[in-house]
């Protein structure tokens, strides 16, 4: 993590490339050591531009996904929140302006003087490897949760026995990208020819069910921001036309599950669509691709545990001791996929409940070569995370 | 001491050397030789006896990889590999022959040790041949009931390919179990 004398590593979101190259050369003029362009994982402090036709989406999406993260927004009239790492420039940017927020950004970081900010629950706990304590698998996990959040956001467990706090674990797809692209698709198919998404600022995404591949107008975090809130009518769909030709032959294709797969995940963050019963068994009908999928924290044993059947989601949480944001989020999208599946029948339904009361007695008969096991999926995950982290 | 073997099998060209060695943590030991029958048309070398490989896990102790010969004269080595294996990996090569015809004589092959284990698929070669498809190998898996069996499109020169492989079969054994 930087300190207040190092050098900020500063990530932008939202730029077009003319954009970027502005704000490269204005940075270059506020000091050489002042901040330095840095991947989004690995940022001290975000820069947002509000006035952006996603801005807004982008500083919500961004807040999700880095909730203790400061951010310096920018906007011809910043709309003077009250979110405390939340640092508002007026534009026209100055020189002056821009490295007051960056200072004010030092002293919001771990390691300056200033008081800590307010805790946040949902929050995964700082990395800290420098403890000479730490054991290994542990910081691999929450290494690991760390990089979860960026699929699964950090909603904290509510008590599912509670209906009123149970309201917070349901979204509805179709209000999101998410039901766009089901949508999208469905419709390629009836037409047999490509289709479009619009975004407010053009072309986002090309979709071609017969190949098999999206094409993607967007960036990574452009399109994870578009993903992650409702789209409220902003979105639209049309068929792919011959104008299309020249914007389509600049982007690269994609496996079209896996964009399915991502924006489930984006939209969901750890909740599942509104209909989903929390005692009935899953069953999975097939697993995901996980070798060319993004690999949700704990997504091997969800997806294990299921493939047994006869398991709720609620029995999923328990049975497994991990939060429900991970459940949620996996079975989300592999529904997305049609990799799942809810029995309903009375008899399902019993051998769900019958299952749920030996569900305590499984950890009792745990299998001779649990504790190898346990090494064993120890070294996996390092080979797992370890990739991942290097990406 | 304990013995604890992960096999890796399936037809000649699936990749079962190039996971073993992928995934091994010391040199492998490979019983390699020119291939002198049909085998000479897929690849120059083939293996005769075995493929040998082992993770060495943080308490010292040892998982021990190996992968069965792909052909099927050799199958007399399946049932010497496989005994005390705790868990079978079966690669199967998309790009040659039939290969859910392989994916039913391995299944086959193999079953009594399935039974008392577990197994994954990993299908190589998707890159130079996407069909079938892995709701093929899923489809054709149901049919030989074995519901529930994780399909994975894999390169075997891939450590995290092979790794989450091998995760997902004993997350199908014990998936309480956790790292």
């Amino acid at each position: 993590m930087m300190t207040a004398h190092n050098t900020l590593r500063l990530c932008h979101t939202g730029m077009d490339s003319r954009s970027l190259y502005a704000f490269e050369l204005f940075l270059s003029r506020v000091g050489p050591h002042a901040c330095q362009i840095s991947g989004e994982e690995s940022a001290d402090v975000a820069f947002i531009d509000l006035d952006n036709e996603i801005g807004p989406y982008l500083l919500e999406g961004h807040r999700l996904l880095y909730p203790s993260r400061p951010l310096i927004v920018s906007a011809r009239r910043p709309p003077m929140g009250t979110d405390p790492l939340t640092i508002e420039v007026a534009k026209p940017v100055g020189l002056s302006a821009f490295s007051a927020a960056l200072e004010q950004v030092r002293l919001l970081l771990p390691g300056s003087a200033a008081p800590a900010e307010p805790a946040r629950p949902a929050t995964p706990p700082a990395l800290d490897s420098r403890q000479p304590s730490a054991d290994p698998i542990s910081l691999l996990r929450q290494i690991e949760e760390r990089l979860s959040t960026f699929y699964v956001g950090s909603m904290p467990d509510v008590d599912l026995d509670d209906l009123a706090a149970r309201s917070a674990i349901y979204y509805t797809p179709e209000h999101f990208l998410q039901g766009v692209i089901a949508r999208a698709i469905a419709h390629a198919r009836e037409i047999q020819r490509p289709v479009r998404i619009d975004d407010p600022s053009g072309a986002a995404l090309f979709l071609d069910p017969v190949s098999g591949l999206a094409y993607q107008a967007r960036s990574a975090n452009a399109l994870r921001a578009l993903a992650q809130l409702p789209t409220r009518g902003t979105v639209s769909l049309s068929r792919v036309e011959t104008r299309d030709a020249p914007a389509l032959e600049t982007l690269a294709g994609r496996p079209l599950e896996a964009l399915e797969w991502d924006v489930a995940l984006w939209a969901s963050r750890g909740r599942i669509p509104v209909g989903t019963h929390l005692d009935h068994p899953v069953r999975l009908l097939a697993w995901p691709n996980l070798t060319r999928l993004a690999v949700p924290p704990e997504a091997m044993r969800i997806a294990g545990l299921w493939s047994k059947g006869g398991i709720s989601l609620r029995d999923t949480v328990r049975l497994l001791g991990v939060p429900q944001r991970y459940v949620f989020a996996f079975y989300s999208a592999c529904q997305a996929l049609g990799h799942v599946e809810q029995l309903s029948t009375p008899g399902a339904v019993a051998v769900a409940r019958h299952n749920a009361l030996t569900v305590g007695t499984v950890e009792a008969s745990a299998p001779p070569m649990r504790g190898l096991f346990k090494r064993l999926l120890g070294k996996l995950l390092g080979a797992r995370v370890g990739e991942a982290t290097a990406g | 001491m304990s013995h604890y073997k992960i096999i890796f099998a399936g037809p000649v060209g699936a990749g079962k050397t190039t996971a073993v060695t992928t995934a091994s943590d010391i040199p492998p030991v490979r019983t390699d030789t020119a291939a002198s029958d049909e085998v000479r048309d897929i690849k120059p070398q083939t293996t005769v006896a075995l493929d040998y490989g082992a993770m060495k896990l943080g308490d010292g102790s040892t998982i021990h990889l190996y992968g069965t010969p792909g052909q099927e004269r050799f199958d007399f080595m399946w049932e010497i590999l496989t005994e005390g294996g705790i868990a079978l990996v079966l690669l199967i090569d998309n790009s040659r022959g039939d290969p859910l015809k392989q994916l039913r004589f391995y299944l086959g092959a193999f079953s009594g040790f399935i039974r008392k284990t577990a197994v994954a698929v990993g299908v190589t070669h998707m890159d130079l041949q996407s069909s079938p498809s892995l709701a093929d190998y899923q489809a054709e898996l149901d049919r030989a009931g074995q519901p529930g069996v994780p399909v994975f499109e894999v390169d075997a020169r891939s450590r995290r390919d092979v790794c989450l492989l091998i995760e997902a079969v004993l997350s199908v054994i014990d998936p309480v179990a956790r790292a």
